[in-house]
């Protein structure tokens, strides 16, 4: 599996902050979409009307916020959404102030450790070294600024990729790449892409986003746990085994049925992820917005989530596109 | 300088792997000096000087920096490895690094299926992998034999006002002082010694320390620093931005307390920005270097960093010029004694 130009676009949309996505998803699509962004900073593109099929990933990333400023070239952070507190000693990041600044959190080096650590200190507790003077760093980094993992997308092989934020960057790839099939194949199908800003610190945008038209059906792709060393299988799937077609109580049967039968038809390779409560992912808010939506959930198999070199195989982005391609040709 | 130290800390050269960082050095020595290699590796060069100095005189950096090396294979592809040199598995988690010029990630089970205790429980290198995306064990020792060597994938940049974060600058920033001033002219004859296995218990440095037999021996190192806002200044060790850090002790070595006091007056005396290590902490290269042969008065000249020892340590290029800067005025005063 190589895709040269799924893997740019991945990359891309891995490497962006969510303020960068829209531009890089507009440049991705071209014309013939009507776009826009709504309050709460959700992108929504819609084809020929916007139809009532909705295809949605969230755009936005684990990342901390600048709460004050320690002294020296030092900040406080706080985390937005659940920042994995092993991650985080000696991490690089970017502070997005007045521009990007290069920065890496504290970490007490082995020759002055006295005492074993028995409990990993919270993101509160950690300070970020910006190395800016203490004169310059309150022009340069306001209160409320975005951090972010530093980490360039790279490839593991010809199919794997790392980066930071591919949950769920991957997810909105795989939108993107979908929408774009689409329309190769049925120019005049009326459909709406929409790629939710908020999930990590509780869905918010994706609920409100969903307002937006007419909405009947809607195929949430995000990601789920591929299994990695010390996890255990039934939590888990299988990296590079294709999309999770997951089933759940809020999640509508006819949809995931479809799902289903349709990955099967067409060869696609897929697994099942079985949930008996909530999901975790924008399907839970989208599927009671309004007077409801039938809602499927697609999940990208994905390692090391919330870290900065997550892990996916693009061969699963594809089957994960290809998947939402023959839903949408059906609706026609 | 800050050129040279960024090419060098970008070579990968774990402890007992130096081979890239020995021959990017031997290149750019060039006729600089004369220049042999030992039976472990490391360099041995000698500079002619101005003048010939009563005491034969020995610079010291090491080559090493600390990595991990690959020791055995999981049955589903992931790669277990063994520190070499002191790492903190807190600074290993949610890293990259470079393996036989591929990328392995360092990663576990999602913090999503941890328990609370789980979450802030720190972890043990034993139970960290390198996921390198093998599906076997044996496509993983295809790929990746065993024996290999990994370091940290972390580019060094300069970053905020003047200070550099990069892996490896312990002690590529002693490497490169020494090749500045291996690159001029010295004021007298100079022997040194670009060394391996510092950080796996100063090995190279005790052979080389044996075969130069210097006089006075100056190790240029680098040093920890613990300059955070919260700590207390008694415990800040040194701190970035105030100068090279001059050592009377550490868990190696009682310095030779003349030598020591002539560092501080050179440094006075030129108007070097020079600290003392206000703690009895780490170790490096002298503690090897002066119990050899018949005994080494010996110094160390250090450049303040934080986070030593991860992929991300942190140093001012200021410091950098003042430890080049103080080891020059120190060749100069002790080519006249």
């Amino acid at each position: 599996m190589n895709n040269p130009s799924l893997q740019t676009l991945t990359a891309r949309l891995a490497q962006a902050t969510a303020e960068q996505i829209p531009a890089i998803a507009h440049d991705f699509l071209g014309d013939g979409f009507a776009v826009h962004t709504d309050p709460l900073g959700s992108w929504i593109a819609r084809r020929n009307g916007g139809g009532t099929l909705m295809l949605e990933a969230h755009l936005d990333e684990i990342r901390m916020l600048v709460t004050d400023y320690a002294g020296g070239g030092f900040l406080r952070c706080a985390a937005v959404g659940r920042v994995d507190l092993r991650t985080l000693r000696a991490a690089r990041v970017s502070v997005w102030g007045t521009q990007r600044y290069d920065a890496v959190f504290g970490s007490v080096p082995p020759h002055l450790q006295k005492n074993k650590q028995e409990k990993l200190p919270d993101v509160t507790e950690i300070l970020l070294d910006t190395g800016l003077s203490e004169d310059r760093i309150r022009s340069c980094i306001p209160l409320g600024s975005t951090v972010t993992f530093e980490a360039s997308a790279v490839m593991l092989t010809d199919d794997l990729m790392t980066a930071k934020a591919l949950d769920d960057r991957a997810g909105c790839a795989a939108v993107l790449w979908a929408a774009k099939q689409i329309v190769q194949q049925t120019s005049e199908l009326a459909f709406t892409v929409q790629l939710s800003n908020l999930e990590e610190s509780g869905a918010a945008a994706a609920a409100c986003g969903a307002f937006a038209g007419e909405i009947q059906t809607c195929l949430c792709v995000d990601v789920s746990f591929a299994k990695t060393a010390g996890e255990k299988d039934y939590e888990c799937g299988v990296l590079g085994a294709g999309p999770m077609i997951g089933t759940a109580p809020i999640l509508s049967n006819r949809v995931t049925d479809e799902l289903l039968t349709l990955a099967k038809e067409n060869h696609i390779p897929f697994q099942r992820e079985i949930m008996a409560s909530a999901t975790g992912t924008n399907a839970d808010r989208i599927a009671v917005t309004c007077g409801g939506i039938a809602t499927g959930l697609i999940s990208v198999p994905l390692r090391n989530m919330h870290t900065p070199v997550e892990l996916v195989s693009l061969s699963d982005l594809q089957h994960t596109a290809d998947l939402l391609t023959v839903f949408a040709g059906r609706c026609v | 300088m800050l050129q040279t130290l960024k090419h060098l800390c970008a070579l990968d050269a774990p402890s007992g792997y130096e081979d890239a960082v020995r021959e990017e050095l031997v290149r750019r020595i060039g006729n600089h000096a004369e220049v042999s290699v030992d039976p472990l590796g490391n360099i041995l060069a000698f500079k002619k000087g101005a003048v010939t100095s009563a005491k034969k005189i020995l610079l010291d950096a090491h080559m090493d920096e600390v990595g991990f090396l690959i020791t055995a294979y999981t049955p589903d592809g992931f790669l277990r490895f063994a520190p070499l040199g002191g790492i903190d598995p807190a600074v290993v988690f949610g890293r990259r690094v470079r393996v036989c010029g591929q990328i392995g990630v360092i990663g576990g089970i999602a913090v999503h299926h941890l328990n609370a205790d789980q979450r802030i429980r720190p972890l043990s290198m034993e139970e960290l992998l390198i996921d390198i995306g093998a599906s076997c064990a044996e496509e993983a020792e295809q790929r990746v034999p065993l024996g290999s060597f990994a370091c940290f994938d972390t580019p060094v940049l300069s970053y905020g006002d003047g200070f550099l974060m990069g892996k490896a600058i312990d002690d590529r920033a002693g490497c490169a002082v020494l090749l500045d001033l291996i690159q001029r002219d010295l004021p007298c004859d100079t022997w040194f010694s670009f060394t391996v296995q510092e950080e796996t218990g100063l090995s190279g440095a005790q052979c080389a320390a044996y075969t130069a037999a210097p006089d006075i021996a100056i190790a240029v190192e680098t040093t920890t620093a613990a300059d955070l806002p919260g700590t207390p200044s008694d415990q800040t060790v040194c701190e970035l931005g105030k100068g090279a850090v001059a050592l009377f002790v550490d868990h190696r070595t009682v310095y030779d307390a003349e030598l020591y006091q002539t560092v501080l007056s050179v440094a006075q005396k030129n108007a070097i920005a020079v600290q003392s290590k206000r703690a009895k902490a780490g170790g490096n290269n002298a503690g090897a270097i002066h119990t050899a042969g018949a005994g080494v008065k010996t110094a160390a000249i250090s450049l303040p960093c934080r986070y030593l020892h991860s992929g991300s340590v942190v140093a001012h290029q200021n410091d950098l010029f003042s430890v080049r800067d103080l080891v020059l005025a120190l060749l100069e005063e002790l080519a006249v004694q």
